[in-house]
């Protein structure tokens, strides 16, 4: 790629305010990103990261809606100066590509590059992503984890001396964060610039030279990452509007978990045609307990909860919650039971207001509209989202959707509450209150969370169990 | 699209998402077992975000694309979605889509015009009759009541035609009234028009 | 899978398939249209997609035919008693009616169908698209081939999470259209959200929409090929020429079709 080594900045950044949408989303920022550094950017939901992504990548008042006052030079020049990574991997596609190696050449052929040299971006570029092995494969067919490189093998293929990453491993499992760190490190070694916002600090740490730390529009904080780290405690709790809750030890389950169990999954079989998903399991939840459930990716995980709720047939086993038993009832029925909430929020939003939108389970289930907009109050404020009630739910940050989601289910007051991955993307006080949608439930059920964050696991939940793997 | 100017990324982004509901809205509707076949809530859709142009190269892409991929004689079908594009979009300009009622009546009217380009077709070249619940209607009512075969194919197109659009045109005022803010801004901003 | 129409440069089988369809309903009667028919049929069948093509031309032409017939054995006719099936056979007049019907319809879905089975959807996207389709037009053909299977594992997921949260999906229709809504609503509003972040990944990557793109692996073009194209539209046009002719004198040619 780009091998200059001298000092020139690939961005030189110089803002005085940024405004979208009729508000400032950003004060005074200096940044300069030098060939072959790694800056980060640092900050909580809503701080002013991407919007500080999409003017350093030169997008901001061209692709997006946005006015800068002050200036954003790309002194190594290029066509494009920048090229960009967004957080979800799915939606940054172009669709122009059958196969990822036609995906990652949409940048070059959109450059009108003759076939010879886009050939030779799209092979340099896929083997400085890691990426080269999934050339010939379907991008639909992909991991979020092999998709992301795939976006930043795209990326790459454009040649620009800068690569903009907004986020890149929110959406990402352990394993597949450190694979694309790994493909950072040797981008910046082969003297590409890159601008990082993460929230992940230890990704951050380990990569970057610099960070830059985001809180309301404006820098809190910059310097060397492991000594911002040092710092961090004080720091997270003014990143978070609410500080992280406070912390919490092994806490001791209530005695009547002895007791009958709240979920009481016994010998449950299930399988898709030929291919058996879960054998002969058996798992509890206690009454008054946070559970995790954890697993490697293609575990059963998901399809456990899906069992549960009756969207996926069990071909024997029982299923009781709080002593009802489920198999026989269809999803709606079990509605009242259980609470599943899925990883992507955008399957059920479509109400005017986040309170309509919270209000809708209750409403579905019965509950007249006084009673269902009390209860989605109620559930509002304990994910943190009561002053929100008014706004439009597609308003809201991704982040702050799942929570609704979560409380959306909170309002109908089930017995058992399932959250399917629901740190993705969070930052600390995002999780610290998910952590208190726990807190809730454990008074009136308990929860089971399908998750492959740990230090979320150790930190809000009682207790945790390996849903094993089955081989078919 | 009128090639002095091209529309802008994110009209043109819409545009597939908005094929892609026309073909798979029928299989909710299906689950629901409801009598309709909801293939053109994406034009109208974009009739109302965009604008009539943008709708009737929905419509086009709609037919052109499940054409290719499975039914060729769709292709035939492809003015019966031009004539809803536009009349979904002259219904946009005069704010059909603000009001339910208002969008139910616009419905019934794109559903008539929809029926009445889509007979000479049928008669052209399928004789009249479709594979269909349509045909299937057109043929009882030639034998049963024994109607010209004009009339009884007009009947069972508007049957289908004058359930499906009004509920396809309330469906689009519900939906223009819970996108999220910002985004109907920047699609219906000036300049985002074609 | 797709048979060796795939080898050819895209354009060529659409000129011909549209030249098929031209001739089998603006074609010379009676034969035109079993004359198409049997080359689409044949053409099909040397390609190695023989079976998929046949597959295709019986699913509509059968039941058009059966359709007709039935309303032919049943429709009543002034002074004819109604037919009762199975007791007299079908007039002539009413089988040559279906077949006028069925034939030249079989022909345009055989020749159409070779697109269907034997040319790779973006493969002839970008056939066009080096003959001067514009960029957006081809992104709108080869987005929606992606985003469809898209969109409809999205709106069984939605499905899912409403049910999840109590929706029912049966009761009397009033009930089922709120849950359509219900449904249907979420699905759109999901679907147009989309649009904005795939619109800023085209802008990131620098996609114009009424730019020249060039591509990674061009589509060949054999210079017999142009030949045999350049033959084929001028085959297409003067059979419509012909067709125009002869309606304006009276209708000489007798229809191929209708």
């Amino acid at each position: 790629m780009v091998g200059s080594t001298n000092d020139t900045p690939a961005l030189a950044l110089r803002l005085a305010r940024v405004e979208v949408g009729g508000v400032t989303a950003l004060g005074p920022v200096r940044l300069d990103v030098r060939p072959g550094e790694i800056v980060g950017v640092a900050g909580h939901v809503g701080a002013g990261k991407t919007t500080l992504a999409l003017a350093a990548a030169g997008l901001l008042g061209r692709a997006v809606p946005g006015r800068i006052d002050g200036e954003v030079h790309h002194p190594l020049g290029g066509v494009p100066p920048a090229s960009y990574v967004f957080a979800n991997p799915w939606t940054q596609l172009t669709e122009l590509g059958g196969t990822v190696e036609e995906e990652v050449a949409v940048g070059p052929e959109n450059q009108g590059l003759p076939p010879a040299t886009i050939r030779e971006r799209v092979d340099a570029a896929l083997a400085l992503a890691d990426a080269a092995h999934l050339a010939p494969r379907e991008p639909r067919t992909l991991s979020g984890g092999e998709l992301q490189r795939v976006a930043l093998a795209s990326a790459l293929a454009l040649d620009a001396p800068l690569v903009v990453l907004d986020e890149p491993t929110a959406q990402l499992d352990p394993d597949a964060t450190r694979e694309l760190v790994a493909a950072l490190g040797a981008l910046a070694a082969r003297g590409v610039a890159v601008l990082l916002v993460e929230q992940n600090l230890d990704v951050l740490a380990s990569l970057a030279s610099r960070v830059v730390v985001l809180a309301d529009g404006a820098v809190l904080a910059e310097g060397d990452p492991r000594a911002l780290l040092e710092r961090w405690p004080p720091l997270d709790a003014r990143l978070g509007s609410v500080a992280a809750a406070e912390p919490r030890g092994t806490t001791a389950l209530p005695a009547r978990a002895a007791g009958a169990p709240l979920l009481d999954v016994e010998k449950l079989d299930v399988a898709y045609g030929e291919h058996v998903v879960l054998r002969e399991l058996s798992i509890r939840v206690p009454r008054g307990a946070a559970c995790a459930w954890l697993g490697r990716n293609g575990a059963g995980k998901s399809t456990l909860a899906r069992a549960i709720m009756g969207l996926v047939p069990a071909r024997g086993g029982t299923i009781r919650v709080d002593g009802t038993r489920l198999d026989a009832l269809p999803v709606e029925r079990r509605a009242r039971h259980v609470g599943l909430v899925f990883q992507d929020p955008g399957r059920q939003l479509f109400s005017r207001t986040v309170l309509e939108e919270a209000a809708f389970g209750p409403r579905v289930l019965g509950a007249r509209r006084a009673d269902a907009e009390r209860r989605a109050r109620e559930a509002l404020d304990v994910v943190g989202l009561g002053d929100l009630e008014r706004d439009h739910p597609g308003d809201l940050a991704p982040q702050l959707q799942r929570r609704l989601a979560i409380a959306a289910a909170l309002a109908s007051g089930p017995r058992l509450l399932i959250l399917d991955e629901p740190t993705a993307g969070q930052d600390a006080a995002g999780k610290a209150w998910i952590g208190r949608a726990l807190d809730a439930q454990r008074e009136r059920g308990a929860s089971a969370v399908i998750t492959h964050d740990r230090s979320f696991a150790r930190r809000y939940c009682d207790m945790a169990e390996t849903i094993p793997l089955t081989s078919p | 699209m009128p090639a002095s100017r091209h529309p802008p990324t994110l009209a043109l982004a819409l545009v597939p998402r908005a094929v892609a509901l026309n073909l798979a809205l029928g299989a909710i509707a299906g689950a629901l077992k409801l009598p309709v076949y909801l293939d053109s809530v994406g034009t109208i859709l974009v009739a109302a975000l965009v604008g009539p142009w943008a709708a009737v190269v929905t419509g086009i892409a709609s037919n052109t694309v499940l054409g290719l991929l499975s039914n060729p004689q769709l292709l035939a079908f492809i003015p019966v979605t031009i004539v809803i594009g536009l009349l979904a979009g002259a219904a946009a300009r005069v704010g059909a889509f603000r009001s339910l009622g208002a969008a139910a009546a616009a419905g019934v009217v794109i559903g008539v015009a929809a029926a009445l380009t889509s007979v000479p077709i049928l008669i052209a070249l399928f004789g009249g009759v479709t594979p269909s619940g349509t045909g299937i209607v057109t043929v009882a009512l030639r034998t049963v009541l024994g109607l010209s075969l004009e009339r009884a194919a007009e009947i069972a197109s508007l049957s289908t035609d004058v359930l499906d659009k009004p509920l396809s045109c309330v469906i689009v005022a519900l939906v223009l009234a819970r996108l999220p803010r910002h985004l109907a801004a920047r699609l219906q901003a000036p300049g985002a028009r074609t | 899978m797709r048979g060796s129409l795939d080898r050819w440069n895209p354009r060529t089988p659409l000129a011909a398939a549209l030249f098929l369809v031209a001739a089998s309903y603006a074609g010379p009667a009676p034969w035109s249209a079993p004359a198409a028919l049997a080359v689409a049929l044949g053409v099909a069948a040397a390609t190695g997609i023989g079976r998929r093509v046949a597959t295709l031309v019986l699913a509509v032409a059968v039941p058009t035919a059966v359709l007709l017939l039935v309303m032919h054995l049943h429709a009543p006719s002034p002074g004819a008693s109604i037919v009762r099936p199975g007791a007299v056979g079908l007039d002539r007049a009413a089988v040559l009616d279906a077949l006028g019907v069925a034939i030249p319809l079989a022909a345009a879905v055989g020749a159409l169908g070779w697109i269907v089975a034997g040319v790779a959807p973006r493969r002839l996207t970008r056939a066009l698209a080096e003959r001067g389709l514009p960029a957006w037009a081809a992104y709108v053909l080869v987005a929606s081939l992606e985003a469809v299977p898209e969109a409809r594992r999205r709106a069984r997921e939605v499905l899912d999470a409403q049910r999840c949260r109590g929706l029912g999906v049966g009761g009397g229709p009033l009930s089922r259209v709120r849950a359509l809504i219900s449904l249907a609503g979420p699905l759109v509003v999901s679907l147009v959200t989309e649009s904005e972040e795939r619109a800023l990944a085209l802008d990131a990557r620098g996609f114009e929409p009424g730019g020249r793109r060039t591509a990674l692996t061009p589509v060949p073009d054999r210079r017999g090929e142009r030949t045999a194209r350049a033959a084929l539209w001028l085959a297409t046009a003067l059979i419509l020429a012909w067709r125009l002719v002869a309606a304006w004198r009276g209708g000489g040619g007798g229809g191929g079709g209708a």
